[in-house]
């Protein structure tokens, strides 16, 4: 009986020390956080990045107005008034003139972990506790088609107003802000989706109609209660906070101004290469076949979408590539266009 | 042997015959344990007598008999602990991805061994033509109307053609029948190219209005799909 008394000690020792884990993570991370105010209604949540009062919000959050209240977990209450926003990954910056704040602890964009992980996220609802799954994902945002790594984040919620929730591990660390969460095919019409609003808002890729009776349909995923949703990679969002707190405050994400896709013998061939672009006055033409980066071989359009993420603006980027049957080599220095659109 | 031994040393027995060494060791420390306890006539008699202490020490000398445990009892403590373990293992077991899974009336019949094709319908929203036995074959029943699959099963992806590109809807008229033949070429997996697509997420906007979010898409990646950088 003792070794039985000992497991069951041993049992809601681990789940005691992981509710308290999470809710000292929390209460490190709750200084941080305004939650946005509008009309006397919550709207989301904001965090602050930076002790001059710059905070930080999703596109989501903020009312059309541009004018918010941020009101702290102490009861202090902040007007915020949005400054510049980052049209890729939808954040917003907010600015409060009167931020009198005693003490104020900006957050910390931390790395992403590598397995795993129990996390917190803050909405506008309170915190909700979810698991960050490691390994970035490919994403392409629509509609400038550009590429971004995303992470995957499990929410222990139905569907609720998570959008633009901020992202805390254990160490109070903010590893992502919710920016997408998962929807269900298009639905033929008389099918009933679980969530059709999603459903219908997803349906870019081909509008609902007699067309998507032969696809298999899928509406809602997980089991009840639980909401995949995908969070931009940290270093997408320190790349925006970065932008944020520089005097400019605008967020500078790399590019040389091409579209491109894949090609049957590997390479990215270009589809469009926008006048006055990097791209353009290095010489390159639509039709090239990129078959290498910086010394890496370009299989797939997403190998060159990766490379071309993983530049700073103002760095270059070698090319070698492939014009009919001949091969070149160029030099681009990566610009900083905040939007492909 | 050891009663002897105590009844030599302690009451003037007569000694034993044939002693073993342990068993003269054992007499020799029993002799030097009554001179010891001779020596303890110093104690006051209201504390303890020697006369107490050796009938104590004398009654140690013949342990009783211990009880008979069954040897099934030994084990008792394994039941709960694999009730524990049991609770332990359930708690904390992966939280995997469940899909639920609806589909439609309309879609693909139902083979006729009862084994749903890949794109058959698992569950059949209304009056739909699939035999209800099949469809509990093949699902587990839910109160809210929505079948879910009997083992755990990976989130399916949809292929991503370049007709799902807002840059080839420029260039191209996005018409009704244009989309069309896309939808239909994505549901001929006979056309897919042979090589491993890789695998991505399509975030489209704008955002719903339920979660505030936009919409997320598991989705593979075709060759000839766009991407701007």
């Amino acid at each position: 009986m003792w070794s039985s008394a000992v497991s069951l000690v041993f049992l809601a020792a681990g789940f005691q020390q992981q509710a308290a884990q999470t809710e000292s993570a929390w209460t490190r991370v709750n200084r941080s956080v305004v939650r946005l105010e509008s009309a006397g209604q919550a709207v989301g949540v904001a965090v602050l990045i930076d002790s001059r009062g710059l905070f930080l919000a999703h596109r989501s959050s903020i009312p059309p107005q541009e004018l918010v209240v941020g009101r702290s977990s102490a009861g202090q209450v902040t007007v915020l008034m949005a400054e510049a926003v980052d049209e890729v990954t939808g954040l917003v910056l907010l600015h409060a003139p009167a931020f009198v704040w005693p003490d104020p602890v900006p957050v910390r964009v931390g790395t992403p972990p590598a397995n795993p992980t129990r996390i917190v996220a803050a909405t506008s609802v309170g915190p909700v506790m979810g698991e960050f799954l490691p390994g970035d994902k490919v994403g392409q945002l629509r509609p400038s088609l550009r590429y971004v790594p995303l992470n995957e984040v499990r929410l222990e919620t139905m569907v609720a107003p998570v959008g633009g929730a901020f992202l805390f591990d254990q160490r109070g660390t903010m590893i992502g802000v919710l920016g997408a969460t998962l929807a269900g095919e298009p639905v033929q019409p008389g099918g009933q989706a679980l969530r059709s609003a999603k459903a219908e808002s997803a349906g870019s890729g081909g509008a609902p109609g007699a067309a998507d009776s032969a696809l298999a349909t899928q509406g809602n995923y997980g089991p009840q209660g639980m909401t995949v949703a995908f969070t931009f990679s940290t270093s997408v969002i320190g790349r925006v906070v970065e932008g944020f707190r520089s005097p400019s405050r605008q967020v500078k994400h790399p590019s040389i101004g091409v579209f491109f896709k894949s090609t049957a013998t590997g390479g990215a061939q270009l589809e469009a290469v926008l006048p006055g672009t990097p791209a353009d006055k290095a010489g390159l033409r639509v039709g090239d076949v990129v078959i290498e980066a910086d010394g890496r071989p370009i299989g797939s359009q997403i190998d060159f979408a990766v490379v071309l993420f993983g530049k700073n603006p103002g760095e270059t980027v070698s090319l070698r590539y492939r014009r009919g049957n001949e091969e070149r080599t160029a030099t681009v220095t990566v610009g900083a266009q905040p939007s492909l659109d | 042997v050891s009663d002897r031994l105590f009844e030599s040393a302690f009451d003037g027995a007569p000694e034993p015959e044939r002693l073993s060494a342990p068993e003269a060791a054992e007499l020799k420390a029993l002799r030097a344990l009554k001179a010891d306890l001779a020596a303890l006539r110093e104690v006051p008699e209201c504390q303890l007598t020697t006369e107490h202490l050796r009938r104590a020490i004398l009654d140690q000398g013949v342990r009783p008999a211990a009880p008979r445990v069954p040897a099934w009892s030994r084990w008792l403590w394994a039941a709960p602990v694999a009730a524990v373990a049991a609770v332990a293992l359930v708690l904390n077991r992966p939280r995997d991805v469940v899909p639920t899974v609806r589909e439609l009336a309309s879609a693909a019949p139902v083979e006729s061994a009862g084994v749903p094709k890949t794109s058959a319908p698992l569950i059949v929203d209304g009056s739909g033509p699939a035999e209800p036995a099949t469809v509990a074959s093949a699902t587990q029943p839910s109160t809210d109307g929505v079948a879910r699959p009997e083992r755990p099963r990976r989130r399916t992806t949809r292929r991503l053609a370049v007709q799902d590109g807002p840059l080839l809807a420029m260039r191209e008229d996005a018409s009704a029948a244009t989309r069309t033949m896309g939808a239909a070429s994505e549901a001929a997996p006979e056309e897919e190219p042979a090589i491993e697509q890789p695998e991505a997420v399509v975030v489209t906007e704008p955002a719903d209005p339920a979660t505030g979010t936009a919409a997320a898409q598991e989705v593979t990646i075709s060759a000839d799909v766009v991407f701007g950088g």
